[in-house]
């Protein structure tokens, strides 16, 4: 996972579900500061991988730390070339509405300098650094090896769906304008007839465009609407043949780069002949399509000129703009027309072809960081997981095993555990499995008299003798919310979900936007993740919470969900039985546990209550009754234990 | 007053009415506790400071009442994230100019800084990027200065609305602190570094040893861009728990409190009822967990938030001052507006009682005074947004007559280097810097301690960080080593000694 998170696209380069994982180098895409950008690359990958801070070296050197200056920049150099890219998935053409944002090497040739300071004004250009980790861990230079990428991966156009949707793309415009050109030719049709009608009422049977000039009030207005059907039939026969020419040089283009990128072997001259006639069927096209515009523009013109109803001033603009485009226009068609034969170099392709050689340095960086020498990958990710299932980590500084950190408390834990996790083939899975099935995690988190003692020597819980109760996440509070009223929706995958459907939506949290300036807004109560970096979180306890929990539409809608789920499993009917049922199906499912004599005894008469509140203002008993469990719901909602996991 | 600062606790609590003798608006209405008296409920004992008696974590009884006289009941705590160059604030340097462009090494000062006994307290975390300054080039003063007011102290022009509000203040040019990144934030908080972990911090003391002046309000409350990856933010009570962290408060007079009321129809009798079966609920577990200490900060919080709901929106929204009142804190224009509408709530937040109020100032990861370049256009942007917010503060809470019994800290981590950094900056510096203090028991126009010549090091009355605190507990009335929680051992510097000379 490792390997592929910062290697993705030089280990398996034309299979997307390996390449994927490349975004978390990607999310660090930053787009008016290319240096802020890798800054975060290096500070990311050295803390969370390595569990140390990288970072801290990129302005000078520190007295107590033995990575250099040089040493961060010769990280840097690591990731220099790289660069974040669009790749088509699916038949979606248009990438910003779903694309997979990858990283490739786009630039393997991009030299690193050491910026004096850190000052991005001031590279140090005397000295090019080679990429390389720092000295003190090692060296990977014997490592770096360029990849060779095959045509799939540096030509993303040639790729076998991307081609299909490209040209199922241009099939559907020509369908497309066809469709719209036997409409056009209908209209045209009709307002002849209706013309001949006038015509004929005014003159008899005549040649209509004869007597046209004769033509009286009504006879004007089916003149101008004959007129205009034709104009716009006449853009659309441009349109077909332009759409269709297209089409064409989409296939002759695609040809030829077939030919010579994938059946490669010695296709010097019938290449060349290829893609000759791709140059010219492409520039056939354009043609075309500058006369296309033309003709929109000299069109345009003329409703301008034509439209009376606008004043001087403003018409006056309006018909410089449309000049304007005519004259630019033109000048197009006319710098088209005026075009030798292109050289070769300018022959024409399906799309962007990236370099084919991939540098290897991040794949020689992963392979080092997941070579199961290196010591701390394995220690970082174990107390990563730890972490999530303790609540509390086994080294406190997470992003840091620096020399400056405490030895912790159960070291010898952590490289047992590290141990474990590396020979069962670094299985997360195998982890959890290990650590939810110890007898640390299967603690109690509620104490007793029993444990006193405990209290007394480590009231802080450092030797893990009790469980750390802990509040959920940010995303699990919604996550559970919905997951209790039967509505999760646990699909996986797909483009992010605009926050607006947050509150309503059903899908997973996790793939709903989550930036700097779109969040949504119930989850900012409970310290959701930091947009940049998340090595570990709060987990704060304020009234804004309550107030969320309280007040917010999500709980309260959900409540009432649940509410009506419940009501539906246990049989209807206002008697003491139900109640109870409804009360300890409400327990199982929030709390996951029965209620107690007391807890029972007063939720029963809330229930009362409840009812007593809202009699006479609904409908029927049976509202009354629902709305009084409703309003249950809520309450347990509002439990500490439901927001609390034990 | 008439009692000696010996007095017993419950005499002095019923004369003094230490928790009510100011406005308070406890509304326990109907609307909320259904006519049933607040105590009346066995929960809410348990919300009562003497019921958290007996928790292993805190064996000590802490009424929440002071251990003698207090000379002040609140603290506004204003801290500039970044640090602030003291030369060009509260501690001019004209000198500098005559030794512009040289070393410290080619000034007569040489000895007295390098050899200096105060070097050894510092632990240089950015060793060789703060300029060697040994070899660092001295930069004059980068703006003018004056004496001002009937004190005479000298503040930059940066500083002009502040600077009319002198004689009301005593500022401190005597400070040190260890650490010289800025973790230093947290430790002027809390006493300790970051690099020593996190400790409760001078707002949640304060919190844990006083009792409440308002129950509808939170006691200790946070305003402005968090502290940046520290210790929760700057908020952390460490090992006092959870219920004594701050409350973050975002003051946006257009949405002042997120989910202040049902956004899907509830009536107020069901909420009543409601409210009462979880209090009673979480109650049951709390007898169950008594020493569950994130249960009993959840139950704070919620009995918190249902009164917060009622006060606060009312207190944040700013259109209720008058014009003048909202001219006086620059809201008027855009460059004060946001810190002086922080400043305007935070008035309106003390004066309905809240204990401690931390206003944070300067965006970014490290604050927008850590002026390692551009120091000019950066410090002197920095000041206009809280200069005249600051000032209005100052002379609100006098016209209202709660500047004698509130204390005002304005402080920053720590100071510039007197050397330059690259061409137009300066480096951190923790030798020597300058922070200010007013109201409640605080003597007025007085300046307290001295750097050298160069303003290097603190020289003269030399103060580190707690030194802050402990003047804040003694005129609040607390003594801290009475605090003190059994099995969590406190140093000596983390008591600090109160600044005795600018205790009026």
């Amino acid at each position: 996972m490792v390997m592929e998170m910062l290697a993705g696209d030089e280990l398996d380069p034309v299979n997307l579900k390996t390449v994927r994982a490349t975004g978390f180098l990607a999310r660090n895409w930053y787009l008016y500061n290319r240096n802020f950008w890798l800054d975060d690359v290096i500070e990311h990958t050295s803390k969370g991988f390595l569990g140390i801070t990288l970072n801290c070296a990129r302005c000078h050197e520190h007295k107590y730390d033995p990575i250099s200056h040089e040493d961060y920049y010769r990280f840097r150099a690591l990731f220099e070339p790289h660069n974040v890219r669009l790749e088509q998935i699916g038949k979606q053409t248009d990438l910003e509405k779903d694309g997979l944002p990858r990283v490739y090497d786009a630039n393997p040739r991009a030299p690193t300098y050491r910026f004096i300071r850190g000052e991005e004004t001031r590279p140090d250009k005397d000295f090019m650094l080679m990429p390389g980790i720092p000295a003190v861990l090692g060296t990977i230079d014997s490592m770096i090896r360029p990849v060779s990428l095959p045509v799939e991966a540096y030509f993303p156009a040639l790729r076998a769906e991307v081609r299909q949707s490209a040209i199922a793309e241009a099939d559907n415009a020509v369908d497309v304008v066809n469709r719209e050109l036997a409409k056009k030719q209908n209209d045209v049709a009709a307002a002849l007839r209706q013309l001949e009608e006038q015509s004929s009422q005014t003159h008899g049977k005549s040649n209509v465009r004869d007597r046209s000039e004769n033509l009286g009030e009504s006879g004007t207005e089916a003149k101008f609407a004959f007129a205009q059907a034709s104009r716009e039939l006449a853009v659309v026969q441009k349109k077909v043949t332009v759409v269709q020419a297209e089409r064409r040089a989409l296939q002759v283009v695609l040809q030829s780069d077939l030919k010579r990128f994938l059946d490669g072997s010695d296709c010097e001259a019938e290449c060349k002949k290829l893609a000759q006639h791709a140059a010219v069927t492409k520039h056939n096209a354009e043609k075309l399509r500058a006369e296309l515009d033309l003709m929109l523009a000299e069109n345009a013109l003329a409703a301008v000129q034509r439209a009376l109803n606008v004043d001087s001033q403003a018409r006056q603009q309006m018909v410089a703009a449309a000049q304007e485009k005519i004259s630019a226009e033109a000048e197009k068609l006319k710098s088209l027309n005026s075009q030798p034969d292109l050289p070769p170099a300018r022959f024409p392709h399906a799309g962007v072809i990236y370099s084919s050689v991939s540098t290897g340095r991040r794949l020689a960086l992963a392979r080092w960081i997941t070579d199961k020498k290196n010591p701390l990958t394995a220690r970082v990710a174990v107390n990563h997981i730890w972490t999530r299932h303790f609540g509390r980590p086994l080294v406190d500084s997470m992003f840091d095993f620096g020399l400056r950190t405490k030895q912790p408390i159960h070291h010898e834990l952590l490289d047992w555990l590290s141990l474990e996790f590396m020979e069962r083939s670094w299985s997360m899975k195998q982890l959890h499995r290990l650590i939810v099935t110890s007898s640390a995690y299967c603690m109690q988190s509620t104490s007793s008299d029993t444990v006193a003692d405990n209290f007394r020597v480590d009231s802080d819980n450092l030797l893990f003798w009790r469980f750390n109760a802990r509040r959920m996440e940010a995303e699990l509070v919604r996550d559970t919310l919905i997951h209790l009223t039967g509505r999760l929706d646990s699909t996986i995958g797909g483009p992010d979900l605009p926050i607006t459907d947050g509150e309503d939506g059903n899908r997973r949290t996790i793939y709903y936007r989550y930036s700097r300036d779109h969040q949504i807004k119930f989850l900012t109560m409970f310290d959701p993740a930091d947009v940049e970096e998340c090595y570990r979180r709060q987990h704060s306890i304020v009234p804004q919470q309550a107030l969320a929990m309280s007040n917010s539409k999500m709980v309260l809608m959900r409540g009432r969900q649940l509410a009506d789920l419940i009501a539906a499993d246990v049989s209807s009917g206002n008697s003491t039985e139900t109640d109870e049922a409804f009360i300890a199906s409400l327990f199982e499912r929030v709390l996951g546990r029965s209620p107690m004599t007391l807890e029972q005894a007063a939720c029963v008469s809330a229930l009362q209550e409840f009812t007593a509140a809202s009699a006479g203002k609904a409908v029927s008993s049976h509202a009354v009754h629902q709305r009084a469990r409703e309003n249950l719901v809520h309450v347990l909602l509002n439990h500490n234990d439901f927001i609390t996991v034990r | 007053m008439t009692l000696s600062p010996s007095g017993n606790r419950a005499v002095y609590n019923q004369q003094t009415g230490e928790s009510t003798d100011r406005p308070v608006e406890i509304d326990r209405g109907t609307f909320l506790f259904g006519g049933m008296s607040l105590r009346s409920l066995a929960l809410m004992a348990m919300l009562q400071r003497e019921g958290f008696t007996g928790e292993p974590a805190s064996t000590t009884a802490n009424p929440g009442l002071p251990h003698f006289i207090p000379r002040a009941k609140r603290v506004i705590w204003l801290m500039m994230r970044g640090g602030v160059s003291h030369i060009e604030s509260f501690d001019p340097k004209p000198v500098l100019s005559k030794y512009a462009g040289k070393t410290i090494s080619e000034t007569p000062f040489k000895k007295q800084v390098f050899h200096s006994p105060f070097k050894e307290n510092v632990r240089e975390q950015l060793a060789n990027n703060v300029i060697k300054t040994d070899q660092a080039k001295i930069w004059p003063m980068q703006v003018g200065y004056r004496k001002c007011g009937e004190s005479g102290t000298e503040v930059s022009d940066w500083w002009p609305h502040v600077r009319r509000k002198i004689d009301d203040i005593a500022v401190i040019r005597s400070m040190w602190t260890t650490d010289n990144n800025h973790g230093a934030q947290m430790q002027f908080l809390s006493g300790r570094h970051l690099l020593d972990g996190c400790f409760p911090t001078i707002g949640a003391w304060v919190q844990y040893g006083l009792s409440s002046l308002n129950e509808n309000l939170p006691q200790f409350i946070s305003i402005g861009p968090p502290l940046h990856r520290q210790c929760f933010e700057g908020l952390g009570s460490g090992y006092l728990g959870p219920e004594f962290s701050g409350v973050p408060l975002n003051v946006d007079p257009s949405d002042p409190l997120p989910y202040a009321s049902p956004e899907l129809d509830v009536s107020p009798e069901e909420r009543v009822i409601g409210t009462r079966l979880l209090r009673k609920l979480n109650g049951l577990l709390h007898e169950q967990q008594p020493d569950d200490a994130a249960l009993r900060a959840r139950i704070q919080s919620y009995e918190l938030a249902f009164r917060m709901q009622k006060t606060v929106p009312d207190l944040l929204r700013l259109d209720q001052e008058t014009r003048v009142t909202q001219r006086l804190y620059g809201l008027d224009r855009e460059i004060t507006r946001p810190f002086g509408q922080q400043l305007l709530a935070t008035r309106r937040l003390i004066e309905r009682g809240v204990r401690f109020i931390q206003v944070f100032h300067g965006e970014g990861a490290s604050g927008s005074w850590d002026a390692h370049s551009k120091l000019v256009e950066q410090h002197s942007a920095s000041c206009e947004q809280v200069d005249q917010p600051i000032a209005a503060l100052l002379q609100d809470l006098g016209q209202r007559g709660l500047l004698s019994d509130t204390i005002v800290v304005w402080c920053t981590e720590f100071g510039r280097t007197p050397g330059v950094q690259g061409a137009d900056g300066r480096d951190h510096h923790n030798f020597g810097f300058s922070v200010w203090m007013a109201g409640g028991g605080i003597k007025s126009g007085v300046v307290h301690g001295a750097t050298d010549e160069l303003g290097f090091h603190a020289v003269q009355n030399r103060h580190y960080v707690t030194d802050v605190h402990a003047t804040i507990y003694q005129l609040l009335g607390l003594n801290p080593r009475l605090l003190e929680i059994p099995g969590r051992k406190r140093l000596e510097v983390d008591y600090g000694q109160p600044i005795s000379d600018i205790i009026a």
